[in-house]
């Protein structure tokens, strides 16, 4: 029988590793996940790119069509919204540094893009034959659709954790650096640089004239789209992540404080707003007179655009950070904790159609 | 409750001293952790005249007389030592007290480091759950960079001719400073269960500290290296150091383990 004193050099050993527990779970780290589920939608599928693997789900039933990769990768983390793309294919980045182009139709990789220097966060953009991919490495590369070939890139001082907006031949880049950049789509070359004062962590929005973009302390702010001179703004409690959704004369956006608004796209004048019942992330989306908010306390409420009055409200089993989608006539929302993954909703009533829970 | 009372002055105010300092994290880390030992050193003062007591007392000829007398009767022993304490004065607890105290606050630190580096987006969202509204929201994200290092990733350095070989320096550095502070502050003890376990710690805590060093976010490296340094310091400070200690691999104390 160990004697007390060979005992207790065990005991403090044990300590340690306790406290070694304690500290890596204080990470966290280990168990925590990094990021909230991504969605896109084509006209048969939707893809949910979740912790280790993308799920392409069918958009009628809900079963699960192929997922990538097929068996659970632990080295793969896949959390930015999927890009299907003109030609078939899906891409997006994982936080292994690595872009994947994989066919839409089975599940089967393509090509891979391995020459960034951090995470892939944001989903990428289509432009013609490119697709453009920002990294947290602060880098947008533009890589060629059908090869994953580099075209150009362009850097900014901070990392890029969302998908650029194309318009014709100027690429909007919204950084952390509290900058949204315009860029020549062939070359990456800057156009102009607008300062927002806060990180852009969302698309920006565009209308005839601005370009909209929510920030982090200087709420909803507006440039002018061809120059980037800085126009009206609207101040916000908490932090602005996810990007307005617009209409002809109405942006609408929600905020970490949990109020969701309605401004006029001339002026910023508020229209209405409400209390939407925890933190506003996800970019709302808008359906045929109905704009429809998600947050982190897993509500997900129809409002009327024209007044803001509740058509329906439903809570579901976790939160919902990710931008929630309308596709085959039917509201999608991923929930970013929980067994259930994915939730397909009647737009009109709320009431739930399907949901995916992906086996283990 | 613990968000309120540590962790969120804490992030606070990691925040404002890095507003304060150019906007440079590795700066705040090294400040804010000097200024954490500063607010302590009370407290471990008081530990350091707690552990120099019972060095003290261990030495006494009663001391060592009871543990001769009581040799075979470890239950008796205790009692015995118990009214010994007592006798001169000495709370055992004295020593664990300030320990006690000073961990939630090493905790918040180490919490706050971490939450405030945020480098995924569940993170981001945590951080801003904590975030005072007199902090400018200007400051985030963070600048992670400090020297050739990003504080939110692991360290290594790579060398111009070593382009594919990251050599992690802050680990080294880590299990270097861990293994010095307990060499050097670690006290002799005449116990040898005491002085088992302080090898022991001597041996597990660098290793483990330099795990840590070497795959969570090199901001934590800089915060053990510059804590075990201000360690060093402090304690060399109050004249105790005994530099000789790091030239003897024969264990920290006189005691010496025995074989049964």
């Amino acid at each position: 029988m160990a004697s007390r004193s060979q005992r207790l050099p065990w005991a403090a050993a044990g300590a340690l590793l306790v406290a070694a527990l304690l500290l890596t779970g204080c990470s966290g780290q280990s168990l925590t996940p990094t990021s909230w589920p991504g969605l896109a939608a084509d006209a048969e599928n939707v893809y949910v790119a979740s912790n280790q693997a993308l799920h392409a789900v069918n958009l009628a039933t809900g079963t699960e069509r192929w997922r990538f990769p097929v068996e659970a990768d632990r080295a793969l983390t896949l959390y930015a919204p999927p890009l299907v793309t003109d030609t078939g294919l899906v891409i997006l980045g994982g936080f292994n540094k690595t872009v994947y182009a994989i066919q839409a139709s089975n599940g089967s990789q393509v090509w891979t893009f391995e020459q960034a220097k951090d995470r892939y966060v944001g989903g990428a953009t289509q432009a013609g034959d490119l697709v453009l991919v920002p990294c947290a490495d602060h880098t947008l590369y533009a890589l060629r659709g059908d090869s994953g070939a580099l075209v150009w890139s362009f850097k900014t001082k901070a990392p890029l954790w969302a998908a650029p907006l194309v318009d014709g031949e100027v690429v909007y880049l919204p950084s952390q650096d509290h900058t949204l950049y315009a860029l020549d789509l062939k070359t990456g070359n800057a156009l102009w640089s607008a300062e927002l004062g806060g990180a852009v962590s969302d698309t920006p929005a565009l209308t005839d004239g601005l370009l909209l973009a929510g920030t982090f302390g200087q709420g909803l702010a507006s440039v002018d789209r061809e120059t980037g001179k800085p126009g009206w703004s609207v101040p916000t409690d908490g932090w602005v992540w996810g990007s307005p959704a617009v209409d002809e004369t109405t942006a609408y956006f929600g905020d970490l404080s949990g109020t969701a608004r309605a401004v006029s796209l001339e002026d910023g004048a508020p229209r209405w707003s409400y209390e939407v019942g925890g933190g506003v992330v996800a970019s709302p989306v808008l359906g045929e007179g109905i704009v429809y908010f998600a947050s982190d306390a897993g509500l997900v409420q129809a409002r009327s655009a024209d007044d803001g009055s509740s058509k329906w409200v439903v809570t579901l089993a976790g939160p919902v950070n990710s931008d929630p989608l309308l596709a085959g006539d039917q509201l999608l929302v991923a929930i970013s904790s929980g067994d259930v993954l994915l939730a397909a909703l009647d737009p009109a009533t709320g009431a739930t159609r399907w949901t995916y829970t992906p086996a283990k | 409750m613990w968000n309120t009372i540590i962790l969120d002055p804490m992030i606070n105010s990691l925040l404002w001293i890095y507003d304060l300092l150019w906007n440079n994290f590795g700066l705040a880390i090294i400040v804010f952790t000097a200024l954490i030992r500063l607010v302590t050193l009370p407290l471990t003062l008081q530990q350091q005249r707690s552990t120099q007591k019972m060095q003290e007392m261990q030495k006494s000829k009663a001391w060592l007389d009871l543990q001769k007398k009581y040799k075979d009767d470890k239950q008796k022993l205790q009692q015995e030592q118990l009214a010994l304490y007592k006798e001169v004065g000495f709370n055992p607890l004295s020593g664990c007290l300030p320990t006690v105290i000073q961990l939630p606050i090493i905790f918040g630190l180490y919490g706050a480091i971490i939450r405030a580096l945020a480098t995924t987006p569940t993170q981001l969202l945590e951080l801003a759950k904590h975030v005072y509204s007199f902090i400018p929201s200007s400051l985030i994200p963070l600048n992670s960079h400090f020297l050739y290092m990003n504080l939110g990733q692991p360290e290594r350095l790579y060398l111009p001719f070593l382009p594919n070989i990251g050599i992690p320096i802050l680990t080294v550095l880590v299990v270097i400073s861990t293994f010095f502070q307990n060499k050097l502050m670690t006290p002799p003890s005449a116990d040898a269960q005491s002085a088992q376990m302080g090898k022991m710690m001597a041996l597990y805590m660098p290793l483990l500290l330099g795990y840590f060093a070497y795959t969570l976010a090199s901001g934590l490296a800089l915060y053990f290296v510059v804590s075990n340094l201000l360690a060093i310091v402090q304690y060399a400070a109050t004249g105790k150091v005994d530099f000789k200690k790091l030239l003897s691999f024969s264990g920290n104390g006189k005691g010496k383990t025995t074989k049964r």
